[in-house]
């Protein structure tokens, strides 16, 4: 038989759709780091960095140092939040730079503020990527002494992090036998940092210093933090001085390392930088897609992420429609509810999504059972079929504004949402049941009636799920698994339960 | 259990479901280009007759509107006739005329109908107002038929006819359709007409259903139903068996009247035949169709040697 060939066909078509559309999700899932559920949210760091200075009058031009590139960092977006000022980012291969130009400030205090939003994508491997090379040695330590220095913490016999915290804490102790071994009493914060990155070069360790901030929720305008680059293990990790203790890498942005500048201001004085951070939320999705778009992979460059943002919200719409024919189709095919029209619950459960359910319900039957009240009257005009469907559609279009106004009067609001009803299709739903109860009778018009308003809300109840929503938007390959199932069902001979219904009288025999 | 029967006991006795009747038996074996000749009651009737099939008696045909004036000349000469629309469905817009009283008609209520209703009927009915879709159609005016007197008591208003179940040329299931007061007089079993199974072997009945629920007697004239016997069996099932050559569908319904003087006549066939027939028969259609196609397979047959393989092997005990 055909029947075989084409049920073979049908396997082969339902296992590639669902290969792809299960691999596009898993590849997303685990390689481009999307979220499953759309429902995840995920650490975004809010920034505002703040530039004063005193201009001296005339042409200012102020430049901020943008956070170093680390290969888990992903910027959000950026925005200058100074009036007045021309503002750009400047990119060359070593460094980004907000760069704020104004031709003619007036003397006095100015300011202009650098809005940042980032995140960290959680990916393995994390590793901060200085531009330029292991630095060398500063030399202002005479050789012989660190010799010595470099003796007295070999002989601890430490190696790695446990090593690096040794020298902080040695340095930042004022009694600690190191600083007669430098022969020297004390030293500042940053003269103690240059200490150290000696020392660890003495022991093979190669380190750095980096100014950036620290990510902590709700600090309000601090300067910059400075803290120990140490090269370990492959990677670079970041050290407190104060605390001599390992950072998390992924609480801290660093800004300028080496002989970098992290801002200048030419025209003005007194310049000063305080940093501000608020940790908010925002759903993983969103992060993920901007993830992904940076990394450039062609899956998100041809996809609906390429779209302008309001062009992607009527996709978003439209990718629920396959969602609602699944629910039309396992109705039908496997439960075996009668709707009349096949795909105009779907059209009623889009309405529902704007009116919401319970006003769209009442709406609805208003304005059918009001049509096939005037339409059974229509029938008895014997009207031709085209003019007889025009006159429902007026007399539709007549509900709709007599059910606004009323509202309108009653000061229901919702009433005017009856206007998002589709009305030729509202029209031909009524010159269908009005057939219905003519040819079968008023119980096949309640059968098919209220299988087609279960079969919407089932369909909008899954469509006004904002998760469904969000997640078939972040994995709009998941159509392909939809559709799959839709083949599937399409070669489905089995029982519906209708059928089990009808014939269980059989049972008897 | 809630009233379901167990998917596994149907299965068990070939019970054909709504998915696998139309992907499998109709999709598989009624080509839809054979559709409009049993879409179209008067195509229909036009090759059947080709092939000799007894057919109700066609007294005319209204195919434009300039044909109603002539109407009432046409008319006044008959005691009795049927128009029906070619294309309508479920019994709506056909007028039956059972005799006049001087100038008007009589419906079979006894209600009666002036010239000029009958005139506005068929030219409605040939602007579409009857037909599927709102198609334009041509009206039929057929010969009334005068049903015979074995069914007297198993019918309230209108006329029973025969539906058969023809799987590649075999007839593989039959029933009767009795009119009720609750269907109207109209021999439709989803609106309440009482389906009685008969046996293809003998003609016999066999369960009767009414809304796919179990009956033993008419509701309505309270015969019993179990005494239902079919005359000229063997020719009601030749009709249905021929109406394979006549349309080239695999899978099809054909619904044969039985007239007093005329004997059976093929009334209409249908492509997409209803699954109610299983519960009157109280059996599935799913081992009969597999015996009717093994059957088809092996050798090409006559009608006559068809019914006779029908006639001899479609028994319940056999499946």
């Amino acid at each position: 038989m055909k029947h075989r060939q084409a049920q073979r066909q049908i396997r082969v078509i339902v296992a590639l759709l669902l290969t792809l559309g299960i691999g596009t999700v898993w590849y997303k899932y685990t390689v481009l780091g999307f979220p499953l559920l759309a429902s995840e949210t995920q650490d975004v760091w809010r920034l505002e960095a703040r530039l004063s200075f005193t201009a001296l009058g005339g042409p200012v031009t102020a430049r901020l140092n943008m956070p170093d590139p680390i290969d888990t960092l992903r910027p959000v977006f950026s925005t200058s939040l100074a009036t007045a000022y021309d503002f750009r980012i400047e990119r060359s291969a070593e460094r980004e730079e907000a760069v704020w130009t104004r031709p003619d400030a007036p003397p006095g205090p100015e300011e202009v503020t650098l809005y940042t939003e980032l995140f960290f994508a959680d990916l393995p491997g994390y590793s901060y990527l200085p531009p330029s090379g292991v630095p060398s040695e500063s030399g202002t330590v005479d050789q012989a002494i660190l010799n010595t220095v470099s003796d007295y913490v070999s002989q601890r016999e430490l190696d790695g992090a446990a090593l690096v915290s040794f020298v902080l804490r040695e340095l930042n102790n004022p009694v600690s036998e190191l600083w007669l071994l430098l022969q020297r009493d004390s030293a500042n914060a940053s003269e103690r940092l240059q200490l150290a990155i000696d020392i660890l070069a003495g022991q093979a360790i190669a380190a750095m210093s980096v100014a950036g901030v620290e990510l902590k929720d709700r600090q309000r305008n601090r300067p910059p933090k400075r803290i120990l680059m140490v090269y370990l293990d492959e990677v670079w990790q970041g050290f407190d001085p104060g605390a001599a203790l390992a950072l998390d890498n992924n609480r801290f942005l660093p800004m300028q390392q080496g002989g970098e500048s992290i801002f200048e201001v030419s025209g003005g004085e007194d310049s000063n930088l305080q940093i501000s951070v608020v940790r908010t939320q925002r759903a993983s999705f969103l992060n993920a897609v901007e993830n992904a778009r940076q990394g450039s992979s062609w899956l998100i460059d041809f996809s609906i992420y390429s779209l302008p943002v309001d062009q992607q919200s009527t996709f978003k719409l439209l990718l629920l429609i396959p969602l609602g024919a699944l629910v039309v189709v396992i109705l039908r095919n496997i439960v075996g509810i009668r709707t009349s029209g096949t795909f105009m619950p779907i059209l009623i459960a889009l309405t529902f999504l704007q009116t919401s359910l319970f006003a769209g319900l009442v709406l609805f039957l208003a304005v059918v059972s009001l049509g096939l009240l005037m339409r059974s009257y229509l029938s008895q005009l014997n009207l031709l079929l085209v003019p007889r469907i025009a006159s429902v559609l007026v007399f539709v279009i007549i509900i709709y504004a007599a059910i606004g106004i009323a509202s309108h009067k009653l000061g229901l609001r919702w009433g005017m949402a009856v206007t998002f009803f589709p009305m030729i299709i509202l029209a031909w739903t009524i010159e269908r049941m009005s057939i219905l109860w003519d040819e079968e009778g008023a119980r096949e018009v309640l059968v098919q009636g209220s299988g087609s308003l279960l079969t919407a809300c089932i369909a909008y109840l899954l469509m006004a799920n904002k998760m469904v929503a969000d997640t078939v938007f972040l994995y709009p390959e998941a159509l392909l698994i939809v559709l799959a199932v839709i083949i599937g069902i399409g070669s489905y001979s089995g029982y519906r339960l209708s059928d089990l219904r009808r014939f269980a009288p059989m049972e008897r025999y | 259990m809630f009233g379901l029967a167990s998917p596994r006991r149907l299965r068990e006795m070939g019970i054909v479901g709504m998915n696998k009747r139309n992907a499998i038996y109709i999709a598989q074996n009624n080509p839809r280009k054979l559709y409009p000749l049993v879409d179209d009651k008067l195509k229909t009737k036009l090759a059947a007759r080709e092939h000799g099939i007894a057919v109700p008696r066609l007294l005319g045909v209204c195919r434009i509107q300039h044909h109603v004036r002539e109407l009432a000349a046409f008319l006044g000469a008959l005691p009795g006739f049927c128009i029906k629309p070619a294309q309508g469905s479920g019994g709506k817009g056909i007028l039956v005329i059972t005799g006049r009283d001087g100038e008007h008609f009589l419906k079979p209520s006894g209600a009666l109908v002036r010239q000029e209703e009958v005139d506005r009927h068929v030219s409605n009915t040939m602007s579409g107002l009857h037909s599927l879709g709102g198609r334009s159609d041509v009206a039929i005016i057929e010969e009334l038929i005068e049903f015979s007197e074995d069914f007297n008591g198993y019918s309230a208003e209108g006329v029973p006819d025969v539906r058969v179940i023809v799987f590649q040329g075999y007839p593989v299931m039959a029933m009767v359709r009795l009119s009720t007061h609750a269907s109207d007089g109209k021999a439709n079993l989803h609106q309440g007409a009482v389906g009685v199974g008969i046996d293809i072997a003998t003609g016999r009945a066999l369960n009767a259903v009414q809304h796919d629920r179990p009956i033993s007697h008419h509701p309505d004239t309270g015969r019993d139903l179990s005494q239902l016997v079919i005359p000229r069996w063997q020719e009601v099932l030749a009709i249905a068996a021929r109406s394979y050559e006549v349309t080239g569908l695999g899978y099809l319904g054909a619904d044969v009247v039985l007239d007093r003087n005329r004997g059976p006549l093929l009334l209409e066939l249908n492509a997409r035949p209803g699954l109610a027939i299983q519960i009157a028969n109280g059996e599935g259609l799913e081992p009969r169709l597999h015996f009717a196609w093994l059957q088809h397979q092996a050798n090409a047959r006559s009608v006559q040697d068809r019914v006779d393989i029908a006639m001899d092997q479609m028994m319940k005990q056999n499946f």
